[in-house]
Order: C-alpha cells, then sequence, then structure tokens
C-alpha cells in the first residue's frame, strides 16, 4: 500500500463521521456499518460514539439508541458533553407524554437511568427545575430516599414566596414517602402539608388537586407511624365521624407529649373550620331566642344550642378549638404551629363568632365604628341579651335603613323550644333579619314588665311577621284582655292586618261573654273616649262599626307584613322607646 | 446376541420393515455407557448396508441396484419418523452419523439430500438438527456437505420462491443447522478470482440476509451449542459463516451489477408454464441485489459484535481466511489498472476495501478473528490504497 500522504488535514475520526454521514442520506444499513466500524475504532471518542447514537435517534431505533447511549454514559468524562442530551431526556421524561426518548430511556439498565437523572438533577441551575427532576428520579427511583429532595424543598428560599415549591413538595414529593429518618424533619413537613393544603383550599382557584383533606392525613399517618400515635387519629376516613373522632382526642388531653392532639387536632380543626366556612355563606351568628312552652328540641347537646345552617360544622370547630386551648401548654404550642401558616381562617369572623359561642360579649361586641350590617346585627344581638335594650332598639333602627334587597324565607328554628341558651345562623336576608328584630322587640316588651295596652298592642303587630311562632304569648295577652275586660290601642287599624289575630279577636269580642272593650278604631275617627265598640253597649252602631273596622283590616290581609313591620318599628320609634 | 443372529432375526422383515428394525437394532449395539467396540461399529455397518440401504445382499456381495425409488422414499419417511420422536440427543446424532458419517456412497448422499429438503419444507426441526451436526461432522467446505447444500438450494431457492417466511423461521428453530448451512453456501459462490460467474441466486440472498441480520447470534450458535456427539467421537472445528460472508459482501461490491433494466427482467424460470401471465416484480417490496448486500454487510457486522456483548466465545474468523480475499481484490484491481483506471477513483473498489476494513476493524475490536493476525494486517497492506484501511492498519500495529 502506497504511503500515506494527502489530505490528512482531515482527522480520522472526522473523515469516519463524514463517510458515515455520506451514507447516511441514501442507505442508512451502510451508514451503520460506519458508525460501527468508528465505534470500535474510537471507543473513547466521544464525538464518534455520540454521533453514532445520533444515527440510531434519527433513525428510530429504540434499543440501539439506548445501548449507544448506555455506552456514552460509561464514560464519566463525556458527562458534561452530554448535558445537552441528558437535559432533553428529563424534559421528555418530565412531560409524561410518551416518545422515543422515554422509550429509549426505558430500555437504559437502571444505574444508568440513576445516573442520566442524578447528572441533570445536579445540573440544573434552577431550584424549581431541579426539584421537579428529583421528583423525577424519585419516582423511578424511591430507594434512593426522598429525605435529600424534602431539604431541599424546605429549604428552597423561594419557598414561601414560590407557592410552586410548596406544590412540588407537599403533592408531588410526600406521596413518595415511606418513612423519613428524621422525626424532625417530618413534623416541619408535616406543617407544610398543613399549610399548603390550608392555604389551597382558601386561595386555589383551580382546584385540581383531588381530595387535599385527605392528602394531609397520609402525611400525618407517616408522623403518626413513627411517633406510635393512636391509628385512628391519623386516619382520614375517621374524621368523617366528627363526634366520634372529638372524643377520640379529648382522651389525648392530659398526655404529656402533646404534639399528638396538637397535630391531629389542628388538622381536624382546619377541616371541620374550612366545612364550617364553606356552607355558612351569608349567615352571620347571633344570640337567639327561646320558648320555655314550646317542646325542646332533640337534636340539642349540652347547654348551648346553636342551629341554622353550618351550625353543627361551627360547633365543631369551636369544640376543638377549645380542646386545643384547654390549657396553657397546648395553647402555646398551638400558638407556634399555627404561626407557621400563612391562611388563617379563623381570623375572620371565626374568633368573633366563637366569642359570642362562649358568652364573651365584650369580645364580640363589634368595635364601634364598624357600622356594616352584619355589625349592627350583631350589636343587637349582645345588646339584647346585656338588657341594654335603649341601645338595641336604636341599633335595630339603624340596621332597618341596612337592609339587603334579598327578601328570603322565615327562619323555623329562631326560637327553639326551652330555657337553654340558642344561637343562630341567620341568614342576611330582608325577611330573616326583619324577622329577628321583632322577636327581639317583643321580648324586650315583654320584659319591661309594663303591662300598659300599649305594650301589648306593639307585641301584637309584632308578632305578626312570624306568627305563630310567638302563639304563646299572643295567648297570655288575650288572657289579659279577657281579665281587663278592656283593650285600647290606637295603632290597630294602622298595624294588625293578620287574620288569625284579627278572628281570635273578632272571636273574644263576639263570643267570650259579650264583657270585653275593644277600643280599637284610630283616633281620627275621633271615636275615642265617646263612643266604644264594645259587647258592653247594646248599641248596634257601634257593633257595626267594629264589624266594618275589622272587614277593613281584614281586606287588607295581603299586604307585606315585613313592610309594615319595617314601617312600624320605624315609625312609631317614639312610641317603643316610651314603652322602654 | 451374536451378528449372525441379529441378521437372521432382520431377514425375517421385508423391505421396507427391516429398515426400521434395522435403526432400533442400531441403537442397541451403538449406544452405551461406552464407545462401541470395532466388531460392534462393524456389525452395525453391516446392518446398515444390508437392511437399510439394501448395498449387498445377505452375502455380502455388492448389489448393482439397490433402492428403488420407492423404496428411498419409504426409507426417508421411517427415517424422518425415527429422528422426530427419537428423544435423546445423543442417541439421534449417533445413529444418524453411523448411517450418513462416512459416504463415498452418491446413492446415500442423494438419500440425504431428499431428507434434508424434506426437513427444509416441512420445518422438521430434529432432522435439521442432526443434520446440522453431520455438516459440522463432515466439515462444512466438505464435498458431501457443499453437495448437499447446493440440492437444498436447488429445491427451495431455484424452483420454489414462495416459501420464504418458512425458510426464514428456521433460523430460529434450528439455529445450528441454519449456520453450517449458510458456511457451506459461503463456499459454493463468488469463491474464486472467476467468482464473478457465480453469484448467489437473489432468493437465497434475500433469505441469509434475513437470517443474519434479525439473528444476531446465529453466526455463532454452532459454536454455541456443541452437538451432542456419540462416545468418544471427536468433535470437528466449528466453521462459522461469518468469513465466508465477509468475502461475498466485500465482493459483491466488485461484481454486482445493479442496473434496472437487468433487475425489471423476470427471474429466469426452469418450468415454463402455460397460463402464467407475466407478473411484473412489486417495486415496494423490491430490494436491490447490492442494497441487499450493504445489509447483509451490517448483519455481519453486529453479528460480530454479538459474541463480545453476550459475552460468548468468539473466535469466530479464521486469519487466512481473510486473507484468502486480497488475491481477488488484487486481480480486479489488476484489470482496472490494465484498462488504465485510477484505483483511488473506483467507486466498487474504494467500497470493497472500504467494506473489507469494516469487518475486519469490527472482528478485530471484538476478538473475532483467531489465527495469525499480523499477516492478516501485513496482507491488508498490500491491497490497493484505501484510508479506512490505512487507518486501521495503523491503529493495530501500535498495538
Amino acid at each position: 500500500m502506497p504511503a500515506i500522504d494527502a489530505n490528512m488535514n482531515e482527522s480520522d475520526e472526522d473523515y469516519i463521521i463524514s463517510r458515515a454521514k455520506e451514507a447516511q442520506k441514501h442507505n442508512i444499513h451502510s451508514a451503520k456499518a460506519w458508525m460501527l466500524t468508528a465505534k470500535t475504532l474510537f471507543p473513547t471518542n466521544f464525538k464518534i460514539q455520540f454521533e453514532a447514537y445520533l444515527m440510531e435517534k434519527q433513525s428510530g431505533n429504540v434499543q440501539e439508541a439506548a445501548e449507544c447511549f448506555s455506552s456514552l454514559m460509561g464514560s464519566r468524562q463525556n458527562l458534561s458533553d452530554l448535558l445537552p442530551e441528558i437535559s432533553l431526556i428529563a424534559n421528555a421524561l418530565k412531560s409524561n407524554e410518551p416518545c422515543f426518548l422515554c422509550q429509549m430511556f426505558d430500555k437504559i439498565s437502571p444505574d444508568i437511568q440513576l445516573t442520566i437523572l442524578k447528572t441533570s438533577v445536579e445540573n440544573s441551575d434552577d431550584t424549581m427545575e431541579h426539584c421537579r427532576l428529583l421528583v423525577l428520579l424519585l419516582k423511578k427511583f424511591p430507594q434512593l430516599g426522598v429525605d435529600s429532595l424534602v431539604k431541599t424543598l424546605i429549604n428552597a428560599e423561594k419557598f414561601f414566596s414560590d407557592n410552586k415549591y410548596a406544590r412540588l413538595l407537599v403533592v408531588e414529593t410526600l406521596p413518595l414517602l415511606s418513612s423519613l429518618e428524621s422525626p424532625r424533619l417530618l413534623q416541619r413537613l408535616v406543617v407544610k402539608a398543613m399549610d399548603f393544603y390550608n392555604t389551597y383550599i382558601y386561595e386555589d382557584n383551580e382546584h385540581d388537586i383531588t381530595d387535599p383533606w385527605q392528602r394531609l392525613f397520609s402525611v400525618l399517618d407517616l408522623l403518626g407511624k413513627q411517633l406510635a400515635w393512636d391509628p385512628y387519629l391519623v386516619n382520614y376516613n375517621n374524621t368523617l365521624n366528627r363526634e366520634t373522632y372529638l372524643q377520640n382526642l379529648l382522651t389525648l388531653r392530659s398526655t404529656e407529649d402533646c404534639r399528638q392532639l396538637l397535630y391531629c387536632g389542628l388538622s381536624f380543626f382546619l377541616r371541620s373550620l374550612h366545612e364550617y366556612k364553606s356552607l355558612k355563606g351569608n349567615h352571620i351568628l347571633v344570640e337567639s331566642l327561646v320558648d320555655p312552652d314550646l317542646p325542646p328540641s332533640k337534636r340539642r347537646k349540652g347547654d348551648i344550642e346553636v342551629t341554622g345552617v353550618s351550625a353543627y360544622q361551627f360547633q365543631t370547630a369551636a369544640n376543638c378549638w377549645e380542646l386545643l386551648h384547654s390549657n396553657d401548654i397546648i395553647s402555646r404550642e398551638f400558638m407556634k404551629l399555627t404561626s407557621q401558616l400563612q391562611t388563617k381562617p379563623w381570623l375572620e369572623g371565626f374568633t368573633d363568632e366563637l366569642a359570642l359561642y362562649r358568652g364573651q360579649y365584650e369580645e364580640a361586641l363589634p368595635i364601634s365604628n364598624k357600622t356594616s350590617l352584619t355589625s349592627n346585627i350583631i350589636r343587637v344581638s349582645i345588646h339584647y341579651f346585656q338588657k341594654n335594650y335603649t341601645s338595641c332598639v336604636e341599633t335595630i333602627l339603624a340596621a332597618l335603613t341596612q337592609l339587603p334587597s334579598l327578601d328570603g324565607v322565615l327562619e323555623a328554628d329562631l326560637i327553639v323550644g326551652g330555657k337553654h341558651r340558642h344561637l343562630h345562623f341567620l341568614p342576611l336576608t330582608k325577611v330573616a333579619i326583619v324577622h329577628y328584630f321583632c322577636s327581639i322587640l317583643i321580648r324586650i316588651l315583654l320584659n319591661t314588665g309594663n303591662t300598659a295596652d300599649l305594650t301589648y298592642g306593639h307585641m301584637l303587630v309584632l308578632m305578626q311577621l312570624g306568627w305563630p311562632q310567638e302563639e304563646s304569648i299572643f295567648l297570655h295577652i288575650l288572657d289579659v284582655f279577657r281579665h281587663k275586660g278592656v283593650f285600647h290601642y290606637h295603632l290597630f287599624s294602622a298595624y294588625i292586618i293578620h287574620i288569625d289575630i284579627l278572628e281570635e279577636l273578632s272571636y273574644i269580642w263576639n263570643e267570650q261573654g259579650k264583657t270585653i272593650v275593644l277600643d280599637i278604631l284610630p283616633n281620627s275617627q275621633q271615636h275615642l273616649g265617646q263612643r266604644r265598640i264594645g259587647t258592653r253597649g247594646a248599641d248596634k252602631g257601634v257593633k257595626d262599626d267594629f264589624k266594618q273596622a275589622m272587614k277593613a283590616q281584614v281586606a287588607r290581609a295581603n299586604e307585606s307584613v315585613l313592610n309594615l313591620m319595617i314601617q312600624f318599628i320605624t315609625s312609631e320609634r317614639s312610641y317603643l322607646m316610651q314603652v322602654l | 446376541m451374536s451378528a449372525s443372529d441379529l441378521k437372521h432375526a432382520l431377514r425375517k422383515f421385508e423391505y421396507p420393515a427391516c429398515a426400521k428394525e434395522a435403526l432400533f437394532k442400531m441403537e442397541q449395539l451403538l449406544i452405551g455407557r461406552s464407545a462401541p467396540s470395532s466388531k460392534q461399529q462393524d456389525i452395525a455397518m453391516d446392518i446398515t448396508s444390508e437392511f437399510i440401504f439394501c448395498e449387498v445382499d445377505r452375502r455380502g456381495v455388492r448389489r448393482g441396484t439397490g433402492l428403488n425409488p420407492l423404496q428411498e422414499l419409504q426409507l426417508i419417511d421411517i427415517l424422518s419418523e425415527y429422528i422426530s420422536t427419537c428423544n435423546n440427543e445423543t442417541t439421534k446424532n449417533t445413529i444418524f452419523l453411523s448411517l450418513f458419517g462416512s459416504m463415498e456412497s452418491q446413492r446415500k448422499l442423494k438419500i440425504l439430500s431428499i431428507l434434508a429438503s424434506m426437513a427444509v419444507s416441512a420445518s422438521c426441526t430434529p432432522v435439521l438438527l442432526a443434520l446440522g451436526v453431520w455438516l459440522q461432522q463432515m466439515g462444512c467446505s466438505s464435498p458431501q456437505s457443499l453437495k448437499l447444500a447446493q440440492s437444498v438450494i436447488q429445491d427451495h431457492f431455484y424452483l420454489n420462491t414462495t416459501n420464504q417466511n418458512c425458510l426464514k423461521s428456521l433460523a430460529t428453530t434450528a439455529p445450528q443447522f441454519v449456520s453450517n448451512f449458510i458456511t457451506a453456501v459461503t463456499d459454493l459462490y463468488m469463491c474464486d478470482s472467476q467468482g464473478a460467474s457465480k453469484m448467489p441466486p437473489k432468493n437465497l440472498l434475500e433469505v441469509i440476509t434475513s437470517w443474519v441480520y434479525s439473528n444476531p447470534t446465529l453466526c455463532m450458535s454452532a459454536q454455541l451449542n456443541p452437538a451432542a456427539l456419540p462416545v468418544g467421537a471427536i468433535p470437528m472445528a466449528v466453521v462459522t459463516p461469518l468469513a465466508g460472508l465477509i468475502h461475498w459482501c466485500a465482493l459483491a461490491s466488485l461484481y454486482v451489477q445493479d442496473t434496472n433494466t437487468v433487475e425489471e427482467e423476470p427471474p429466469i424460470k426452469k418450468i415454463k408454464i402455460e397460463w402464467e401471465t407475466h407478473v411484473k416484480p412489486n417495486t415496494t417490496n423490491y430490494i436491490k441485489e447490492s442494497e441487499l448486500y450493504t445489509k447483509l454487510h451490517l448483519a455481519v457486522l453486529n453479528s460480530l459484535r454479538a459474541g463480545k456483548r453476550s459475552h460468548l466465545p468468539t473466535a469466530s474468523v479464521n486469519a487466512q481466511h481473510l486473507v484468502s480475499l486480497t488475491p481477488m481484490v488484487q486481480s480486479y484491481a489488476h484489470q482496472l489498472v490494465k484498462k488504465g483506471f485510477k484505483l483511488q477513483n473506483d467507486k466498487k473498489l474504494q467500497d470493497c476495501l472500504d467494506r473489507i476494513g469494516q469487518a475486519v476493524q469490527v472482528a478485530l475490536a471484538n476478538n473475532c478473528v483467531y489465527g495469525n493476525i499480523s499477516n492478516l494486517l501485513a496482507s491488508l497492506d498490500t491491497l490497493p490504497e484505501n484510508k479506512l484501511l490505512q487507518i486501521i492498519i495503523r491503529k493495530h500495529q501500535c498495538v
């Protein structure tokens, strides 16, 4: 063979690569033969090995490409040159969609897969990227232990500013965790998970995470297993039975290590609070009324009865809160723990309602510069129970100017049977609010002990909206009339239009021994003092007048009692105050 | 039982029943814990001649006629049944080799060829495996083996071209046979300086390419699966088809004429069928012969790698066998020089040299070459100038 002379400016490697590329244009087999030769000639030459890989990749040969790439990965000094390709593979894997590189990755032996993923992790500059890749790595190799990833995530600077980290940690990583050596770290994770899910349910609008509470409890479960907690308390399904779960929590009050009570209790509290808040909507908690003459409610447990929408959830949350504040140590730990939560849902409304629930009126009373309808209703509620009747009526008058436009319906359980304390979630609707006010005004009038006809007349007016809820008071008033033999109320024709009340009055006037004088015709008709409509006077004209007057009232039966009440309270303010 | 008693017992049967019985008698004589004595072997040979092939009469006198065609078929039937039902590899091979192992007789070879053909068409694996052992023990390049291979080619690659799928599957069912068969076949074509005159039929080339391409370890399968030989027998060296295929692919670069006009001609039929209309070759599946060789070449390179990849014994290419390529290439080059062509510019020659270079390089890198490697490198150095060869020679001389 003649001596080598010309064309030596091209290196051997480049020569063979160029031949392979040339051949690739028309015959892949020939190109592969060249590449195979090149690979054996320069087994450590990156360029050649990489070209061989590219060629297999371009021709879509999964198995061959995997082999080429594996052999490239075999040499550590290649790694830096392989980074772009490694990151392509990592990206392909992250996308979770079937693709050539994913298939190729599956054909690579696990130890090299591990190197690929580890290298991609080590070389990602962006922490987020880094963590995502770690998740990918750990999904493939859970045996590596999630500790390092977890530490990286939890220490990531952006953790608090960027929710993506928390999500990656809590949603993606924690499910990979089967155990963790450090209980301290695990505790931090539980707090992170609480914080994340608690914030998520209030702030996230996508709601793409299913069962956040269940997920939170599965993290609790990890910690519980490590700290030998009662398995009952870390099992999500058990929290569905609130009563029993709370009872189980209660048994922990006296244990020395309060962590179990604290973590399980807080998780359960947050969950109950969220349920309560999502149910509650446009309802506010008010002191409500009881009637000893009504049959007592069967649902009541304990000294306080709470009725209305979300009452049960509220009570669970409130009892749980009490439990988490049952002694100084627990309270202090609770403060410490909750200081780490970004979203504190109890701060909005719950603590005020809790104060009301506990009867701490001074705390529950809205500060004086708050003049919203809600604040006013709560003030009405508190003033009434503090027997601060003048302020109460004044506040009612203020609130009547702020009524919402939505009418709503009567609340059936505004007044319950019994003598205990009753709180109610009052919907912010016109009917419900005015009904509540009327009921309170009736009690105020009743409580003044004033036996003037005017007082009874006002009560008759006010009980029309909730009729027949105050029937027992009505019957009591009728007894008074019968006893006194006279009822004198000049606002009768203006405000009493309820058919049942009119009927009852007509009935006693007609049938009850004709011994009652009902002086109910308006002043304008100038009958006052001169012509009494009564059963005692044999004057037939008087009788007819009474009938006429009643007919006129019955004719108004279709008027809005609601508006009538508002009008009454507003217009007859001085009369009301006069009674007080 | 004495020899005469044995024969006496067998003489009670007519042909072909006596042949069937004879096989069992041979089993009794030849199969045991130790090698059969020479006397036992002699008796077995006598029985074979008289009762199986009917070469001699009861007095041991040579008969002129032997088996008639019907008896041949009956014998083939008995043999394939016997081999197929024999569940001991050693027994099977012992009987098979003693029947056909020492063959001067053209009649026996004819019978064996028919048996082989039938086994191929019926995909009868036990018979094919026995044939594989036979090919190896006779030497794949022995005249008998070549004759057998030719006969199979004649039956299955010339006359019948519709059985490719069936043939392709043999590489997985009877790889030892296929491997030895290819070794024999490579010796039939392109193996002298007038190689261009004798190219393998395209059908054969297609099947062999498919075999080797789809089964990278096929060429090593005779090495991988040592034959279960008779007790005391000396195993013959396995010759893989690789060196022969390297010859083919290298020389094909020089000899294959790929012009479309030639390709579009229908293959010459030995039997003319009147009503058969002219069928155009299916152009979508149509692969040029030169492309087949390119694919086969890659398949050979992959096979060379396969040994190393699966940690198999890799001494599969004889250096001397590769050296024997050089005079053929040189004579082609001489023709070019005579015509005044420049060797560096002749694409066919350069392709040939590239292929030789590639095969030698991959074989050397995978430790597949045995024999005098420095002699091989020296002989490559005598070939016309080629950059790849220069690189390879430099690389391996340094080591």
